[in-house]
């Protein structure tokens, strides 16, 4: 009923905005719950088509178990369905539960057949909300309770609904008169879909809900320290924990995070003015260490998670540590070799080198270079930190100097960056450079290669123009000069090394 | 003298034999040849070295002839040796205090990027630890890293961190390295040759000179170019020895010795 109406019923009534994403996470926290009963527990959405049920997208709003072969466990069907009907009643919820040889039979049975229904309660101790109601319609018989459905119970489209609702066809068993193929070319395929699979002729996936399992330890200090020896031994404790439940699903940590909650200690609680409101007062450090290749050596995360702490100063002592493990990723089987090689290739070593670098130096300070398709010589790389999450691994772009194949030496080992403005003589205004002046004395050029030009990034604005020099000055020192076309400035870009 | 002597209470006459063995060792004028040898890259250069090319799990220095120049030639002689390390597998470590570093030209000298490590810390204190832990790592096959100043605590502690590891260490220094204490293995010091602008040649030409060496008698050099098509070093002269037989009795007390036995 609207609200409206609702209020004027009863004005006292507490009145709620409905929550979808809170009712899916319950009903997933019931799909997990429900594994009890079946080890394949599927969430599923028709919310548009189910009675007094507002339609909302995207949010499931059934439960299905598959309980193939498992009634004789529960003591025949009649009785898990009637125990499933219990347990959840005992737990709040008002259901319909409805066993039936397909999916779309048992979906349909649930929703619509509510008279043939067992009550969990008698109907006259009158229970809020109806009462739970239960229901097995054995194989053999279904199709003559499924007969007398209404033709909603196919789950098809409103549209699709209100046409055959318009045309007369009110119950599911009508259908069955007309000719399959004009079914088809008036309705559409997917009523013969929800045809075949209410008869258990076309077959209906139940899709398991599995919820993201979590990989936490929690540990709580009667004594709060701030030792760092005794907090280590503390998480190496906590990572074996932690890693034996990521190991067991055959998976390895790729992320690790690290709460301590540490309590203000006395000296700051002092410094504040009103100490009234720091006693319950903890402030949270979070460690996080990103790794290379998923892991499951606990020697290797504890050295990690130390390396982090050596360099971490706590607020105060520390009373609750939580470790968890945020990302985890299939683990790759690494064979034993009967004649192991010097283990220069060993991607693991470098991998747990990576890892320690960047445990202790920053992500941003172990990097790989990367080749980019740019002509202009400081953006023709970039590097990309080896740890931080990428989820798209970006295409080998064409390096832009191919056609220096052949000139290995055609660039610099040191390139400066901005290029640092020179004083440069040469002789023909357009001509190559004869000297130059840099760090305290003048260069004079015994020979050069070039010039190079390069003209580029005209889209990023301010065009690029320049012709680079590669030269040797007559002490032998290579250095890599370019005059700025724009206006004839000439800038040292790099050194040979 | 490297090695310790077997003491495992053997025969006196086992160990006689060996000591004998060992003194041929040092008066043929060349220490054993380790199997486990690098080259690197030149032929003429690795006559010149004492292991017929670089030994594994040590560490190189190649100085630069000035100062503060950084366009001498030993940085990319230092490239090119770490190449040379990662040919048999394992990857190179850059370390880039000064965020210079321009991985396009290494790829130009025929380093694979996946195989490229780029360290980049401004700490000192920072820098040191990476380079151990690189050197300590098997997976590593060199280390390319420039160390202006290097404390005899911090030489020695990353000598034994190559040891270790079985990686290449190879620093790039400066000349005044030259005068101050060194756990290296083996000191190139690198000199740009000057020619004369009517020569016509395309490549880079520089001497190197063993400037200091465990084993033997330093002093050599050998000249080289490095190839513009082929970024390979070549010899053009060389190499030059300067003891050809170095004789064993100063062989017996080189500089190595004195200093492996202050460490």
């Amino acid at each position: 009923m609207p609200l409206s109406e609702a209020t004027t019923f009863d004005p006292a009534a507490y009145i709620a905005p409905h929550d979808a994403a809170a009712d899916a996470a319950a009903l997933a926290a019931l799909a997990q719950w429900c594994e009890r009963f079946s080890p394949l527990v599927g969430l599923d959405q028709h919310a548009s088509f189910a009675p007094g049920i507002q339609p909302s997208s995207g949010v499931p709003d059934y439960l299905l178990l598959d309980v193939t072969g498992l009634a004789s466990h529960f003591g025949g069907e009649p009785a898990l369905a009637r125990q499933v009907a219990e347990a959840l009643e005992q737990r709040g919820y008002c259901v319909r539960v409805a066993l039936a040889g397909t999916l779309s039979a048992a979906w349909a049975l649930a929703h619509y057949a509510t008279q043939s229904a067992q009550r969990l309660v008698p109907a006259d101790a009158d229970p809020p909300g109806g009462g739970s109601t239960y229901l097995v319609v054995s194989a053999t018989d279904s199709w003559t309770v499924l007969q007398s459905l209404p033709i909603r119970a196919l789950r098809l489209p409103a549209d699709t609904i209100a046409l055959l609702e318009q045309l007369g066809l009110l119950q599911i068993g009508q259908l069955a008169a007309l000719p399959r193929g004009s079914l088809a070319s008036r309705f559409g395929d997917l009523l013969l879909q929800r045809w075949d699979q209410l008869r258990g002729q076309a077959a209906e996936v139940l899709v398991a809900h599995r919820a993201p399992p979590v990989f936490q330890a929690d540990r709580f200090l009667e004594h709060p320290t701030d030792r760092h020896p005794v907090l280590v031994s503390l998480l190496a404790q906590m990572l074996v924990q932690v890693v034996r439940h990521v190991a067991a699903r055959g998976a390895g940590v790729l992320a690790l995070e690290c709460h301590l909650r540490c309590a203000m200690s006395a000296r700051r609680q002092q410094a504040r003015p009103d100490p009234s409101s720091v006693t319950a007062e903890a402030e949270t450090v979070t460690l996080r260490i990103n790794l290379f290749q998923p892991t499951v050596s606990v020697e290797h995360l504890t050295q990690l998670v130390q390396l982090q702490l050596e360099q971490l100063v706590l607020p105060g002592l520390v009373e609750q540590l939580v470790l968890e493990a945020v990302h985890t990723a299939p683990l790759v089987r690494r064979q034993r070799e009967l004649f192991p090689d010097r283990g220069r290739s060993a991607p693991l070593q470098l991998a747990q080198l990576v890892d320690r670098l960047s445990s202790r130096l920053g992500s941003a300070a172990v990097v790989r270079p990367q080749l980019e398709a740019d002509r202009q010589p400081e953006r023709a790389f970039r590097y990309v930190s080896l740890t931080a999450r990428r989820r798209t691994r970006s295409r080998a772009p064409q390096p832009a100097f191919q056609g220096l194949h052949g000139a290995c030496l055609a660039r610099p080992l040191h390139l400066r960056s901005p290029p640092l403005a020179l004083p440069v003589i040469a002789v023909v205004p357009d001509g190559p450079p004869v000297r130059f002046h840099f760090q305290r004395r003048t260069h004079h050029i015994a020979r050069y290669w070039g010039p190079e030009r390069i003209e580029t990034g005209w889209w990023r604005g301010r065009s690029v123009r320049r012709d680079y020099y590669r030269v040797e000055t007559d002490q032998g020192h290579w250095f890599w000069i370019f005059r700025q076309l724009d206006d004839n400035q000439w800038f040292l870009h790099g050194l040979f090394g | 003298m490297n090695s310790p002597i077997p003491i495992l209470n053997p025969p006196t006459a086992l160990l006689v034999d060996s000591l004998r063995a060992r003194l041929a060792r040092w008066e043929a004028g060349r220490p054993e040849r380790d199997p486990a040898r690098i080259s690197s890259g030149c032929p003429a250069l690795d006559r010149l070295l004492p292991w017929g090319g670089l030994p594994r799990g040590v560490l190189i220095e190649c100085l630069e002839e000035e100062e503060e120049a950084g366009a001498g030639g030993a940085g990319m002689v230092a490239l090119l040796l770490a190449r040379q390390a990662a040919l048999e597998g394992g990857a190179i470590v850059v370390l880039d205090p000064q965020h210079v570093f321009y991985p396009p030209a290494a790829v130009l000298l025929g380093i694979d990027l996946d195989a490229l490590l780029v360290v980049r810390v401004s700490q000192v204190r920072d820098q040191l630890w990476a380079l151990d832990q690189c050197l300590r790592c098997p997976a590593v096959a060199a280390v390319w890293a420039p160390l202006a100043q290097l404390s005899a605590r911090d030489f020695r502690r990353l000598q034994l961190a190559a040891e270790s590891g079985s990686g290449l260490g190879i620093l790039v220094r400066g000349s005044a390295a030259r005068r101050q204490p060194s756990w290296s293995a083996l000191q190139l010091s690198i000199h740009p040759c000057v020619c004369g602008r009517e020569e016509v040649r395309t490549g880079r030409r520089l001497r190197v000179e063993l400037a200091r060496c465990r084993q033997v008698w330093s002093g050599g050099t050998v000249e080289l170019e490095i190839d513009e098509v082929t970024g390979v070093m070549q010899a053009v002269s060389g190499p030059h020895e300067a003891y050809s037989v170095p004789p064993a009795a100063e062989l017996a007390y080189s500089a190595s010795g004195r200093r492996s036995a202050r460490a």
